[in-house]
């Protein structure tokens, strides 16, 4: 048991920086993202207990299905304070994360958001988690070629909408 | 920016390398998942914590690292971490350590007792008029309420199928919710439509509907329909969880 909670808290590490940006570029919210990233992690370890063979991709899994509850569950309550708060900026980053998210970056995280959601996933996989593209293929249960593609794609969109803004 | 290249573009996108969770976060939820099925276990009350071990932790410690310093220093973390996690107990939704208790309370808690805890916060942030956690709780007692909604079938299937006792502790849980439900628009605090069923209220109207209609079609002693026509008048009385209850009492 010990070896197993050893082993998993290496992945963890390998992935929790992975994940919580992946969740935080898609709900845009310091506080939802925690929340959704922990119960991402706690059905991981659920999962690796029981013998989970990728738990990389099991995570990632994990994240996107509770990101479509999230906007799901989000639609359906419709809570309007919950909206505002999504555009305020967030009072509880530090000067230098604020920093961080002025200027292009920051048109890119908000242009990032309006791509089409499997266009938001290979662009974060590939580009900011450095995922190679046959793993991302596997991910998608799609062919490396129709990942080549959505890259290609994704990438014109979210420049479209860059220079629309 | 108008005009951008592909290479400008993709140098931005990795500049979004740079969002990472709070490192203090992040520790704190690595060591509530491994640490939550160990042999200790925590034990908090309302003023400190008690830490019941088989071994001191400074003994498990140097067992596993076998050097004194490093273990006082872990030791020393771990009762920061504790610490912490004691602390968080008596915070608000908006607080710094909120996100804490939320962990904590995903690991040991269900959606129904997490959703009591938020209506509970909301209550006391409404008394104590903290305007600046108002936003923030009422945000999270509805995200709970969801949450215990959807989980609600399936938590009573589950319990029908054990005890009585966890049944019942599912009812008291929705009865104290909905106390709650009742002192918070006292409070005037309407968090639901007013001209609407509220959502809990909802869910449970729907699960009594189908429990009755499945009574109906089943062939029922005198004793058992006279249940099920009490049960039937708390549902047209909106009582919903007293109609569950008579329900569930028959299927014993």
């Amino acid at each position: 048991m010990d070896k197993t909670r050893e082993q998993f808290g290496r992945i963890y590490d390998q992935y929790i920086d992975k994940i919580y940006r992946f969740v935080y570029l898609k709900v845009s919210s310091e506080e939802t993202a925690q929340d959704i990233t922990s119960k991402v992690f706690i059905k991981g370890w659920e999962a690796y207990q029981k013998g989970v063979k990728n738990p990389g991709a099991f995570l990632y899994q994990v994240a996107r299905n509770s990101v479509i509850d999230y906007y799901r569950e989000k639609g359906r309550t419709n809570t309007v304070s919950s909206d505002l708060i999504d555009e305020l900026p967030d009072s509880k980053k530090s000067i230098e994360e604020n920093a961080i998210f002025a200027g292009d970056v920051n048109l890119v995280k908000t242009a990032l958001l309006k791509l089409k959601k499997n266009y938001q996933d290979v662009l974060i996989w590939h580009y900011l988690d450095d995922m190679p593209i046959s793993q991302i293929a596997e991910n998608l249960n799609k062919k490396e070629g129709a990942v080549r593609v959505m890259l290609h794609r994704g990438l014109k969109d979210l420049k479209e909408i860059i220079q629309e803004s | 920016m108008t005009k951008i290249t592909e290479t400008q573009l993709i140098d931005s996108l990795k500049g979004l390398k740079e969002i990472k969770p709070n490192k203090q976060w992040a520790v704190l939820l690595k060591s509530q998942i491994l640490d939550c099925n160990t042999e200790k276990q925590v034990e908090f009350n309302s003023t400190d914590f008690v830490m019941v071990n088989k071994a001191g932790i400074a003994e498990i410690i140097s067992r596993i690292f076998s050097q004194k310093k490093l273990a006082y220093a872990s030791a020393t973390l771990a009762f920061l971490v504790i610490g912490i996690f004691g602390f968080a107990r008596y915070t608000m939704p908006g607080d710094m350590f909120y996100p804490v208790k939320r962990i904590a309370e995903q690991t040991q808690q269900t959606p129904l007792q997490i959703a009591y805890n938020r209506s509970e916060d909301l209550i006391k942030v409404v008394k104590e008029n903290k305007t600046q956690n108002l936003s923030p709780a009422i945000i999270e007692y509805k995200a709970s309420i969801s949450d215990a909604v959807k989980n609600l079938s399936d938590s009573l299937a589950i319990a029908k199928e054990g005890d009585k006792s966890a049944v019942e502790e599912i009812i008291n849980e929705v009865k104290k919710i909905q106390k709650n439900q009742k002192q918070l628009e006292t409070l005037g605090v309407n968090i639901e439509d007013p001209e609407q069923i509220s959502e809990l209220d909802a869910a449970l109207s729907f699960i009594v509907e189908n429990q009755i209609a499945d009574l109906e079609e089943s062939t029922l002693t005198d004793s058992q329909q006279e249940i099920l026509e009490k049960a039937k008048e708390l549902y047209i009385q909106g009582e919903y969880s007293e109609a569950l209850e008579e329900i569930l009492q028959m299927a014993e």
